[in-house]
């Protein structure tokens, strides 16, 4: 059965990933010396069968994805998208490269996730610091595919979970070169952990 | 030349790291925590420079490790890991310095040059 936030809830956690978003595309302007523009944080309990449809701009074209679970007293699922020509812009710009958009390569793809470490790091980590508890990150991996097949590798690793706390959120460069999605993806049970621990804070 | 073992499963981050500190010292590397003990062990370094998330072996660990093998060994930690309880744990531990990433070109050298000093920096 699918649980709902309170609107004070959802108001709470609208903030704390305010903070978490905000440290991480500081850090990604920092990195490319170009203003980030950062979407408003969307929050849903969704099916995990439905997880799709919340990246369904990318329809069936392949995506990059950087992947990095945590775990602690909240765990999850971290996760950066990126289309075919914002992962290829991206490494250009950090790079200095340039070029038109081609197949990753071996060093391509290790920059990626240093990109993706740093990013997803300064986002989780930041909940970790406002709420007081220790996350553990596993070492991030790197996953080319349709949005359909990067979900279906998401689902094999949550045995059992049906519904799941997703958290989305999009940037892109203020030159519009480069767009993608941050989604973090928790089972209830960490909702639960984590509604707790925001309780403890006192912001709630 | 100081020598400077970096330690960091990614070699996009070893290659940061040598180009931002340009030719000033002679650099070798690891890509695990195993294996960052055992070039210790051989190169005896001035500086270590230590990620923290890797495969197998983590860097709290190895830092532990390396301490105990030997206490008097220089190290900064260099992680994109923002959270506070694993900079004071770092600290605690023994770390001189804990850099985030993504290095800052015009700070980072002067981390480096501080710490070779025995300096503990960056903590705030």
């Amino acid at each position: 059965m699918a649980i709902k936030l309170t609107a004070g809830q959802k108001d709470a956690l609208t903030e704390l990933i305010n903070i978490g978003f905000g440290r991480a595309g500081a850090t990604l302007s920092t990195m490319l010396e170009q203003r980030i523009i950062l979407s408003v944080p969307e929050i849903d309990i969704t099916s995990i069968d439905d997880l799709d449809k919340l990246v369904a701009c990318y329809n069936h074209s392949e995506i990059t994805t950087i992947h990095q679970v945590f775990s602690g007293t909240v765990s999850g699922n971290a996760l950066l998208i990126l289309d075919e020509l914002s992962a290829s812009t991206l490494l250009d710009l950090l790079t200095n490269r340039t070029g038109r958009p081609r197949r990753l390569n071996a060093s391509d793809r290790e920059a990626l996730i240093e990109i993706g470490n740093i990013l997803l790091n300064a986002y989780v980590g930041s909940f970790g610091n406002i709420l007081n508890v220790n996350i553990c990150f596993a070492v991030p991996n790197i996953q080319i595919d349709t949005v359909r097949g990067m979900f279906e590798t998401l689902r094999i690793g949550q045995d059992g979970i049906k519904y799941v706390l997703v958290v989305r959120t999009e940037f892109r460069l203020s030159a519009g070169s480069v767009k993608g999605h941050v989604l973090i993806v928790m089972g209830v049970k960490s909702l639960d952990a984590l509604i707790s621990a925001l309780e403890d804070t006192g912001l709630l | 030349m100081q020598k400077i073992l970096i330690i960091d499963d990614s070699s996009f981050s070893r290659n940061t790291i040598k180009k931002i500190l340009g030719n000033n010292y002679h650099f070798i590397e690891a890509n695990s925590g195993e294996m960052g003990l055992e070039v210790y062990a051989q190169e005896k370094p001035n500086l270590v420079i230590l990620d923290l998330t890797m495969p197998g072996m983590d860097g709290i660990e190895m830092l532990e490790r390396l301490l105990l093998i030997d206490p008097d060994a220089k190290v900064i930690i260099g992680s994109a890991d923002i959270q506070d309880y694993n900079r004071q744990r770092t600290k605690e531990l023994g770390a001189l310095a804990f850099i985030n990433k993504p290095f800052d070109k015009d700070s980072f050298p002067h981390v480096i040059e501080n710490v070779l000093k025995g300096n503990s920096v960056g903590w705030q």
